[in-house]
């Protein structure tokens, strides 16, 4: 045991010092029960490094110039800050007990957190420190910073709502009902749609986000599972904003939809409870976080076709990429 | 490959009164924006939330409120005053009227126990044993109350709980009476089998919807009355899950020990029609005796009464306190499951999917301990309303009693399905976890178990089984 510790602590300082700017072409995944950031290798997608994190991570995010990935330590009850050059947590940031989903304003100044215990949103000023939260319904999961940095949306998994928050007064502008148990959003790259998942409603709810009403339902029948069975949580959309990705849980299938007809075109069979989703930068592969079979299923965008899965660790949770 | 998809639309999604969205900085906002004293931020956030959605349909009128634009007009003259004071009362009438008018309805839930039910006798909850009571459950109706605020914004409900625990059993009737009267339509019971029954019958004609939330016999799921249901499981279902566990894990040759009060005959016989549906082999049955009378020993000992060959011993005691002594006492090495051991349960606070931590966490800050499964079924039975308010948006009864008892309903129980009330019998139909007391080790219905249309419905009596239509 300890000799695979040396030998993964070597393989990590190999990795981090070997060349300038190997930190690029690289993959990292949250372990919620191991603890760590798993590092793999973009293109080969061996295992080329661990870093050790607070307590259960969860959401990981980038900072604007990629120096930095925020990690969602639940129960450490913080988000920490990984210098991703050094492979470290370099600093802990107080946002409030048991943070989950986080999101960063488009300046990368200030950090929203949904505080799944407190039912509130935490908004985090990353140069003062300092926190203020808004009150939103029970269990808050999903936060999605609106681009024009001016509205913040956050789910409410208990009150099957769509919080919409005013980033300067602090206030709630409007409370979309939306599908049962909300999770989390995709914003198309025209900020006109927003599709939030509804895990144990089995489908996706389309807001305009003009008007802040609920304009579309999807629902997905993937073949031998039952409507119980399909729960949508992970989902994004693909740069032109054609294709929308849903990763339905318990259903083990990624649901590839056409955003303009809603039509879901595709199923593709991936590993147990996939959840998180990450595509590289060229969007050839679409990353699926398997929470149940601590894998990570890697699907050719053009093929629609897992071409592997990777072991990761215990119960993997979100995906980043950077290559 | 293509398709499969079906787009429905269009959904309540907008909780402006008015129909547009709300929250921009019209005038009408200012208006009502500048009369308030600086608040603190959950204050504040209150007031903002109340202002958006309770004030009634017209924010036009207020958005011509002349006192707001009166406000960026030049200096007002003495004259003026008179007018400019009448100008406010009427803006005020304009601005308070709507919101008295679509002022929220206050609903209330009952909630019906009985002082000497010996489940909740101070000795047997000291005991901590599973399948009984923690505390009174009316703790999770108050939790899931408290979780409704924003769900129950848009249809501008709110609920509180009237709380009764009757001193004698005949106390039932005019308990219910004087809930009816005043005009208290949703009543949690938490009462014994045979008192929840009569409840039924005294209600059975009245607008009220009746929540048993600890009475497990099947008996009462089969009294075809449309206006009772259960979020307690029934007997039956907890021995489905039971027996599924067994088959999976090959553990089909049973001892089976026995109760011998009239109360453990339920649960007995429940798991006999489990056994007999699933083919599992009961090699012997066996009555059991609370107690240490040596002439008796036939029936206390567990040392004697666990002699034989089998899988596993399985335990049926309403009351679990003879269960409580016979893992371990067996005379052979074997697993205990039923009423100790291996326990079929509707909630335990170890499950950890399905955001039951959070639910956990939110009950222990209420209540200073952990969710059984009454309290789980208290809360449930609780936010299967508050879920059927926020998508029909009314309190109105008839609306409430159609969609709750539909297919419609879809609520979050929080372990990884949507429940809704079986029409057949009013029972929730719902995952069970299978616990030893220190983890869930299972859940059920278990993989492979399947059902042509429900999973959840391999638990409990069956459409075909049940007496009504």
């Amino acid at each position: 045991m300890n000799l695979r510790r040396t030998f993964t602590a070597t393989a990590l300082s190999v990795a981090l010092c070997s060349a300038a700017g190997a930190e690029s072409n690289r993959i990292y995944v949250s372990s919620e029960k191991d603890h760590a950031l798993i590092v793999l290798d973009a293109t080969t997608l061996e295992k080329v490094g661990e870093i050790e994190t607070g307590e259960r991570p969860r959401a990981i995010e980038f900072s604007p110039d990629r120096s930095l990935i925020y990690v969602a330590a639940s129960d450490s009850d913080s988000i920490e800050v990984v210098d991703v050059a050094k492979g470290e947590v370099i600093d802990e940031l107080d946002v409030g007990e048991d943070p989950e989903m986080f999101a960063l304003s488009p300046d990368g100044k200030t950090l929203y957190a949904t505080l799944e215990d407190d039912g509130e949103l935490s908004i985090f000023d990353l140069e003062s420190k300092e926190a203020e939260t808004v009150e939103v319904g029970e269990e808050p999961e999903g936060v999605l910073v609106h681009p024009n940095g001016k509205f913040v949306y956050v789910t409410s998994e208990e009150a099957n709502l769509v919080h919409v928050v005013d980033v300067e007064s602090k206030e709630l502008l409007a409370n979309i009902t939306v599908g049962t148990r909300p999770r989390r959003f995709a914003i198309s790259p025209d900020h006109n749609e927003l599709w939030v998942t509804n895990e144990i409603g089995g489908t996706v709810s389309v807001i305009d986000t003009e008007s802040n009403t609920v304009t579309d339902t999807i629902e997905f029948t993937p073949k031998g599972f039952r409507k119980g069975e399909v729960t949508p949580v992970g989902i994004m959309f693909d740069s032109s904003a054609a294709t929308a990705y849903v990763a339905l849980g318990r259903a083990n299938h990624v649901a590839i939809v056409n955003r303009e007809s809603r039509e879901i075109e595709d199923y593709v069979l991936v590993g147990e409870r996939a959840w998180g989703l990450a595509m590289d930068k060229a969007e050839e592969r679409l990353f699926v976080a398997n929470g149940l079979s601590d894998d990570m299923s890697v699907i050719e965008t053009k093929s629609r076709k897992v071409i592997k899965s990777v072991p990761i660790a215990r119960v993997p949770h979100s995906i980043l990429v950077n290559d | 490959m293509k398709s499969n998809t079906s787009v429905s639309r269009p959904n309540t999604g907008d909780l402006s009164p008015a129909g547009g969205k709300v929250g921009i900085d019209t005038p009408a906002n200012r208006c009502v924006n500048r009369k308030q004293t600086p608040l603190t931020r959950k204050k504040r956030a209150n007031v903002q939330l109340k202002t958006l959605f309770k004030t009634g349909p017209s924010p036009v009128t207020r958005s011509e409120c002349p006192i707001c634009l009166n406000n960026r007009q030049s200096q007002p003259t003495a004259t003026s005053w008179i007018a400019r004071s009448t100008i406010f009362m009427l803006c005020w009438a304009l601005i308070t009227i709507p919101v008295t008018s679509h002022a929220e309805t206050e609903l209330t839930i009952g909630y019906i126990g009985w002082k000497k039910d010996p489940r909740y006798s101070k000795s047997h909850l000291r005991k901590r044993l599973p399948l009984q009571p923690a505390g009174r459950p009316d703790v999770g109706a108050e939790l899931a109350i408290k979780d409704s605020k924003f769900a129950l914004l848009e249809s501008g409900a709110s609920l509180k709980l009237k709380d009764k625990l009757l001193r004698k059993p005949e106390q039932l009737e005019e308990t219910l009476q004087s809930y009816l009267d005043d005009g208290i339509q949703h009543i949690v019971l938490d009462l014994p089998a045979n008192m929840v029954a009569r409840a039924a019958e005294l209600a059975s004609d009245k607008p009220a919807l009746l929540y048993n939330v600890s009475a497990f016999d099947d008996t009462l799921r089969q009294t075809c009355q449309a206006n009772l249901l259960h979020t307690i499981p029934s007997y039956r279902m907890l021995a489905d899950a039971l027996a599924q566990f067994l088959l999976d894990r090959k553990w089909t040759n049973l001892l089976v020990l026995k109760g011998t009060e009239a109360i453990d005959e339920p649960w007995n016989a429940a798991f006999l029609a489990s056994a007999k549906r699933l083919g599992l082999r009961i090699r012997e049955t066996r009555d059991f005796v609370l107690g240490n009378d040596p002439r008796n020993r036939s029936k206390n000992n567990i040392s004697l009464l666990t002699k034989g060959k089998y899988d596993v011993v399985v335990v049926l005691d309403a009351m679990a306190e003879f269960a409580a002594l016979v893992p371990f006492q067996t005379q052979n090495a074997r697993p205990v499951v039923g009423s100790a051991g291996l326990v079929p349960l509707a909630w335990h606070w170890s499950w950890e999917r399905h955001g039951a931590p959070q639910l956990q966490n939110r009950f222990r800050k209420l209540a200073k301990r952990d969710m059984s499964s009454i309290d789980w079924a208290a809360w449930v039975a609780v936010k299967s309303l508050v879920q059927t308010i926020q998508r029909v948006g009314t309190t109105d009864f008839d609306q409430i009693n159609a969609f709750l008892r539909s297919d419609q309903l879809e609520v979050d129980a929080f372990k990884g399905a949507s429940s809704s009330y079986r029409p057949w019998s009013g029972q929730l139909r719902q995952n069970l976890l299978l616990s030893d007391g220190r983890w869930v080790i299972e859940r059920a219905p278990l993989a492979g178990f399947l059902h042509k249309t429900e999973n959840m419905d391999t638990l409990g009596l069956s459409e075909q089984e049940s007496n009504c239509q």
